[in-house]
């Protein structure tokens, strides 16, 4: 359908429905669901250079209107995404968006330099805003200086590939963030990654999580995910995917009316695995109802 | 491996039990494999996750699920009434069939608690096939015999810790009593009851039923972890069902 193609960098997406990196695996899973080819993208778990075992758990835990995870980025490693994963990306034609992280700099051009080789591949999801690992990843998107260099630098390794940066819902300058990132040349910036929190059991005294801080994600975090992307979009025109408690389709649409190109679905396809493809359908039925021709109509409602 | 949403076909409450049953004819569902349980719709409640259960029997297209009431969601499932429509993602989970059991002899089943329920499923499996077995299972108190309900209670041994009903004890005394090879045990039931069979490792093959909380329970949250001698492994999809060996138990 026409009028729910969108275009993030080189990629032109059928529809602006995509998962959240870390609830959707590689896609093998939910491809048992439902044919994932329907998807906008399909945006991975969070990949390394090495695998990573992840922390020790307990590693979830389910608040009222929140979960808090500290998975620990564990993940298979580049090696291993290639013997076993990449076979199963050459029969897809949806985008395929690989979410990266290094531990160190170098880890993440290596990575880089690896996947844009990697013709199945369409885009970079780079990850520099995750709470629950001690080494890596948020550090750089902390640091503005580091950022740029970041994203400047793995841009032009990755010139195959569109270079999307996720970023941190706990940035005190989102303004500066996003003139850096397009500065740097990013095509894209998602926001937002999950707030880091701690929770605890008052039967025993002890933390939920076994690594003690988790991320927070789900409806609470909508409002944040809001307020983060209106500021972006009012600061750069690079265009911004929305994420953070989208649970059902108005709350997609209010991502739109804040000016996001594209959304990702998260905690709630944990719940329903088939709800991006019902938010699809909504969206579809919204439009029409409300004569919107193009999802980038819709932030002119407000 | 499906996603349905289908009306409760029959629900009946004791007191903090519920016997949860669905017409269910999308696949077959074998023993030790659970569900994903939720509501059609998640405004409105104070939880967002679906819950594990497993599956306590699937016979004639009825798929049933006995569960302990405990927390918020139990709480809530505790107000569904016939006819309400759940969430079911499934069935999950690693099983074992025909063959598997055929290496074995004999095949004991051992429950602690509300452990007790998923094997009734083995034991009704174990049975229309023809395999030897007994069923072995312990509770605090004869209280809480009603996870039971509806199940004859002459083909099992039961066991309680203040011998309120059958012997007194833990259903893991039993195995102090016997002595063959090529037995298969299975077990499901808390951690320290696992603890208690670690003793008998060596003697015996042993298969154990996990449990963690779990956010997908499909295999991509990589939140029900558990530590093995391999490394960690997710519960929802390379178990439930794990060699004992395997288990750090930590």
């Amino acid at each position: 359908m026409q009028k729910l193609k969108v275009k993030i960098g080189k990629l032109e997406l059928n529809n602006p429905i995509m998962p959240a990196s870390g609830t959707f695996g590689y896609g093998k899973e939910f491809a048992r669901f439902f044919d994932i080819n329907n998807l906008g993208a399909i945006v991975t778990k969070g990949l390394s250079l090495y695998p990573k075992t992840g922390n020790i758990p307990p590693r979830i835990y389910e608040g009222g209107k929140y979960l808090m995870n500290a998975i620990g980025l564990e993940n298979i490693g580049f090696e291993r995404f290639l013997e076993e994963i990449i076979p199963f990306y050459e029969n897809l034609n949806c985008a395929i968006i690989v979410n990266c992280f290094g531990n160190s700099e170098d880890e993440y051009y290596i990575l880089a330099e690896k996947l844009n080789n990697l013709q199945e591949i369409d885009a970079l999801e780079v990850n520099v805003s995750c709470p629950n690992v001690k080494k890596g990843a948020i550090e750089f998107g902390t640091d503005l200086d580091m950022l740029y260099i970041l994203t400047k630098n793995i841009k032009k390794i990755a010139d195959k590939k569109s270079v999307i940066v996720k970023i941190s819902p706990m940035l005190s300058n989102i303004a500066e963030t996003g003139k850096v990132l397009e500065e740097a040349g990013a095509d894209a910036i998602t926001a937002v990654n999950t707030m880091k929190g701690i929770a605890i059991n008052t039967d025993n005294f002890k933390y939920m999580l076994g690594n003690v801080t988790g991320g927070i994600s789900g409806q609470c975090l909508k409002p944040v995910a809001l307020r983060i992307v209106k500021e972006l979009i009012e600061n750069i025109s690079i265009p911004v995917i929305g994420v953070g408690g989208i649970f059902n389709i108005n709350d997609a649409v209010e991502f739109f009316a804040m000016g996001a190109t594209a959304v990702q679905i998260g905690t709630a396809n944990f719940i329903n695995p088939m709800i991006m493809i019902d938010l699809i359908d909504k969206l579809s039925k919204f439009m029409d109802s409300s004569n919107i021709k193009s999802v980038n109509e819709i932030k002119n409602k407000i | 491996m499906n996603v349905a949403v289908l009306p409760i076909y029959r629900i009946e409450k004791i007191e903090k039990f519920i016997l949860l049953q669905f017409k269910y004819s999308i696949e077959d569902v074998f023993p030790g494999q659970f569900f994903m349980i939720g509501p059609e719709f998640i405004e409105n409640k104070d939880f967002i996750l679906n819950r594990p259960f497993s599956v306590a029997n699937f016979e004639r297209g009825i798929l049933e699920f006995r569960i302990r009431v405990t927390g918020k969601f139990t709480k809530w499932l505790l107000n569904c009434k016939k006819g309400e429509y759940l969430r079911l993602v499934g069935p999950l989970g690693k099983f074992v069939k025909n063959d598997f059991f055929q290496k074995y002899s004999k095949i004991i089943l051992i429950g602690g608690g509300i452990g007790a329920v998923p094997l009734i499923f083995f034991a009704d499996y174990l049975k229309k096939y023809k395999f030897d077995y007994k069923f072995i299972a312990g509770f605090p108190t004869k209280e809480e015999l009603i996870y039971l309900t509806g199940v004859p209670l002459n083909d099992l041994t039961i066991f309680t810790e203040d011998g309120s009903y059958g012997c007194k004890g833990f259903g893991t005394d039993y195995l102090k009593s016997i002595n063959i090879k090529d037995e298969l045990i299975i077990a499901c039931g808390p951690v320290n009851m696992y603890k208690e069979l670690k003793k008998y490792e060596d003697k015996f093959n042993i298969m154990v039923l996990m449990e963690e909380r779990m956010a997908c329970g499909f295999g991509v949250c990589l939140g029900c972890v558990v530590e093995t001698k391999n490394g960690y492994k997710r519960v929802c999809t390379d178990g439930p069902i794990f060699n004992l060996k395997e288990l750090m138990l930590n």
